[in-house]
């Protein structure tokens, strides 16, 4: 049965994921970019 | 089985291999094309591509190529290279760092170079009066940057570089497209990275294990012609065998229930058959093969969508640099999937586990003496083309 009460917010905590998730995507991404030494361009003359 | 199984290259007299026709055939070793046989580091004259832009920042890094030890380092938006030897006593520059806009310092003693002549401009611990300012200079490598890679000129004397652009792929100048590509060092030499790309003999056998032909056969065997086009070799199929029965011990075929159908007829573009429909931009190159050469080790695939490059940059004597480039002459949304397809298969199954296949007989090839066979033709074409254009290439850059 589902509960009518409302989750617990935990907005502080939600903050600090999405930031910490913001920093470290584009840092692991290029992290791993740089791993494997492969990229993808778009090469316009 | 035919002639000695000797390794010595040379005959009893020490001077020159046998002519073909006597009693070893086959060549035994690369006198025939002594300006190749001498380029065990490489064919200095040409831009050769060293590594991503993005990876050349204001940190020095150092690269090697041709046998040279190389410092990169941005400045300005502009990269720079620098030989990676400070004069003094002899530290990488691309251990130091910029402690002064336009300039690179040794990470010793400060002595600190400008970046686009190489001049010793301050020594730090010296102080501003220094009296060796002026006096060193350290060599410094033209740069370009194409397809997202940043490109080396090593000089055969001092002579100014060529354009880059009469150097690439002529499809590439001008065309817009969509680039997947992958660098990596491997062992062996760039040559036997070169001849073993352009190998007619060697795909259909090596790579039939491949998953990246997992559902589609390799041909047993080909009779294949070389034509020249402009600066490129051309690999042309006249005749495509699927199966075969080889006297005495049977039938072979790359044949299997789970693989497509191979074709009826011969083709010249892809290596999966006539194809419906051709890219515009590749169909209007009119590539008389699928597989081409050119100086200094540039390999050209075509097939009926797309066109796969291999770069082979000598690093040194014993190991090459392998970029792989897959391009798609295409662009808007289509891009956007053809990154989600290079970086999710291609990548890892073609310029990866296909072209690993690659790099294992790239390092364990040794070679000469070495016995030729009819497919090798491919070889003999490729040292063919080196040897006449560089022999051209260093006559005009006034080199012996």
């Amino acid at each position: 049965m589902r509960s009518k009460e409302r989750p617990v917010r935990r907005p502080l905590l939600t903050l600090i994921t999405g930031a910490a998730l913001a920093v470290a995507a584009p840092l692991l991404w290029r992290r791993l970019a740089r791993t494997v030494n492969t990229q993808v361009h778009r090469i316009d003359p | 089985m035919t002639g000695s199984d000797s390794p010595d290259p040379k005959d009893g007299d020490g001077a020159r291999p046998r002519a073909r026709g006597l009693a070893r055939p086959g060549r035994q070793d690369w006198s025939a094309w002594p300006e190749y046989d001498a380029a065990a580091e490489g064919f200095r004259g040409y831009w050769y591509p060293v590594t991503w832009s993005s990876h050349v920042t204001g940190k020095p890094l150092a690269v090697k190529v041709c046998g040279e030890k190389i410092a990169l380092v941005r400045d300005g938006g502009r990269a720079y290279a620098l030989h990676d030897r400070c004069p003094h006593r002899g530290v990488p520059l691309s251990l130091g760092d910029q402690q002064f806009p336009g300039t690179l310092s040794c990470p010793y003693h400060g002595w600190t170079y400008r970046l686009n002549d190489g001049q010793l401009c301050a020594v730090i611990t010296d102080g501003p009066e220094s009296r060796i300012c002026g006096k060193v200079t350290v060599r410094t490598y033209p740069v370009e940057e194409r397809l997202g890679m940043v490109w080396v000129f090593v000089p055969i004397a001092n002579e100014e570089p060529h354009p880059i652009d009469s150097q690439l792929p002529e499809e590439l100048v001008e065309n817009q497209f969509v680039m997947g590509g992958r660098m990596q060092e491997r062992s062996g030499n760039w040559r036997f990275a070169a001849e073993n790309g352009f190998d007619e003999g060697h795909a259909k056998y090596l790579h039939r294990t491949s998953m990246w032909r997992m559902f589609k056969p390799m041909p047993t065997w080909n009779i294949t012609k070389i034509v020249p086009g402009g600066r490129w070799i051309y690999r042309v199929q006249e005749e495509v065998h699927w199966d075969a029965d080889f006297p005495g011990v049977g039938r072979w075929s790359n044949k299997r229930w789970w693989k497509l159908q191979p074709p009826k007829e011969t083709f010249n573009i892809g290596n999966t058959g006539k194809p419906k429909k051709i890219n515009p931009v590749i169909a209007k190159c009119d590539f008389p093969g699928f597989a081409s050469l050119s100086m200094p080790g540039v390999l050209r695939i075509v097939y009926p969508n797309f066109i796969h490059y291999e770069f082979y940059v000598p690093v040194d004597a014993d190991n090459h640099r392998y970029v792989g480039v897959m391009i798609n002459f295409t662009e808007g949304w289509k891009a956007a999937g053809f990154y989600v397809k290079y970086l999710g298969a291609i990548r890892w199954l073609f310029h990866g586990q296909f072209t690993g296949q690659d790099a294992w007989m790239v390092d364990v090839t040794d070679a000469p003496p070495e016995k030729l066979y009819r497919p090798d033709v491919s070889l003999t074409a490729w040292r063919g083309l080196a040897q006449d254009e560089f022999a051209k290439k260093k006559a005009a850059a006034g080199a012996k």
